[in-house]
C-alpha cells in the first residue's frame, strides 16, 4: 500500500518535472553557422557540372558506346556465317542435283 | 520595429537583414523546439538550421493563412518529426552498424537519458526519464506535450501550428498525460 503510494507520488513528481522550464538557447555562431550552410548551398547548385560529375557522365557514354558497338560487331560476325552457310547449301544443293521442285512447278509442269 | 508583413515582404526580396532578424528573433524557440524532440544539440542544431533554409527557400509560398512565427513552428515540428522516422529506420540496421562501428558509443542510446538545459537541478533526473517516456507517445500526443510543456505554448497557438481545432488539442494533451502516467506507474513498478 504504502510502495504504491510511493510509486505514484513519483509519478506526479515526474510529470510535474518540466515546470517552470527554460527555453534552450543557441549557441553565438548559430547565425554565421546557419549563413555558411546557404553559401555552400548555393554554390553546390552553381557547381552542378562538376568535374567528377563530368568524368562519370563520359564514363557512362564511353561504357554504352563500347556496348552498342559490340552488339553491331557480334550482328555483324553472325550475319555473314549465316550467308557462307547458305552459299554452302546452294552449291551442295547444285552439285548433288538435290532441288525440290515447289508445287508451282510441278503444277506447271503437268 | 516593423511589423510582420513588412518583414514578409522583405524576406520575399531576399533582402538578408530582414532574414537576420527572423533567425535572430526566431532561432531559440525553433531549437528549443527541435531539442523538444530530438534530445540531442546537435540534431536540434541541425534542424533549426534546415527550418530556417527551408524558410528562406520557400519564403514566396507563404500566403499569410498563419502567423509567420506559426508557419515556422509547423517546419520545425514536421522536420524533427522526419528526423525520429529517420533515425528510427536507421535503428533497425543498429545491430550491424554497431559490429561496423566497433568502440563507438550508440548515439541513440547516449540519447536515452536526455537533460534539458533549461531544467532545474533538482528535476534533471525526474525530466530525463519523462523525455524518455514522452518519445513512446503517438506523433501528435507528442507534438502537443512538447510545444505545451516544452516551449510553453497555449493551446490555440498549438491548434494554429498543428492546423487542428482547440479541444483536439485539449483531448491530445489530456491522453498524453494518461499514457505518460501509465507509462511512469509501470516503469516505477519495474524499479521498485
Amino acid at each position: 500500500m504504502k510502495k504504491d503510494r510511493n510509486i505514484e507520488q513519483e509519478v506526479e513528481k515526474t510529470l510535474r518535472s518540466l515546470e517552470g522550464i527554460e527555453r534552450a538557447q543557441t549557441n553565438d555562431f548559430f547565425y554565421s553557422r546557419l549563413q555558411k550552410r546557404l553559401e555552400n548551398k548555393e554554390e553546390g547548385v552553381s557547381r552542378k557540372w562538376n568535374p567528377q560529375l563530368l568524368v562519370a557522365a563520359a564514363a557512362v557514354i564511353v561504357l554504352v558506346l563500347f556496348n552498342i558497338l559490340t552488339v553491331l560487331e557480334y550482328q555483324e560476325a553472325y550475319g555473314d556465317a549465316e550467308t557462307v552457310r547458305q552459299q554452302n547449301l546452294e552449291a551442295f544443293t547444285e552439285d548433288y542435283l538435290l532441288e525440290i521442285p515447289t508445287i508451282y512447278e510441278l503444277t506447271d509442269e503437268e | 520595429m516593423e511589423n510582420e508583413q513588412q518583414l514578409i515582404e522583405r524576406l520575399k526580396e531576399r533582402d538578408s537583414q530582414a532574414f537576420k532578424t527572423l533567425v535572430e528573433e526566431q532561432k531559440d524557440r525553433i531549437y528549443n523546439t527541435c531539442l523538444g524532440f530530438l534530445h540531442n544539440h546537435e540534431d536540434a542544431e541541425d534542424t533549426a538550421q534546415e527550418v530556417f533554409i527551408t524558410v528562406f527557400d520557400s519564403i514566396d509560398s507563404f500566403r499569410n493563412e498563419a502567423s509567420l512565427a506559426t508557419w515556422i513552428y509547423r517546419i520545425a515540428v514536421t522536420k524533427s518529426l522526419e528526423l525520429i522516422r529517420y533515425r528510427k529506420r536507421k535503428k533497425r540496421w543498429s545491430f550491424f552498424e554497431a559490429v561496423a562501428n566497433e568502440g563507438n558509443p550508440d548515439r541513440v542510446s547516449a540519447q536515452d537519458m536526455f537533460e534539458h538545459p533549461g531544467v532545474a537541478l533538482e528535476n534533471k533526473e525526474r525530466s530525463a526519464i519523462l523525455f524518455r517516456e514522452i518519445d513512446k507517445l503517438t506523433e501528435n500526443q507528442k507534438t502537443a506535450f512538447i510545444l505545451h510543456k516544452v516551449e510553453g505554448l497555449a493551446y490555440k497557438e498549438i491548434a494554429d501550428v498543428m492546423e487542428t481545432s482547440v479541444s483536439a488539442v485539449e483531448s491530445l494533451i489530456h491522453r498524453a498525460k494518461t499514457s505518460l502516467r501509465k507509462q511512469l506507474h509501470k516503469f516505477y513498478k519495474d524499479e521498485s
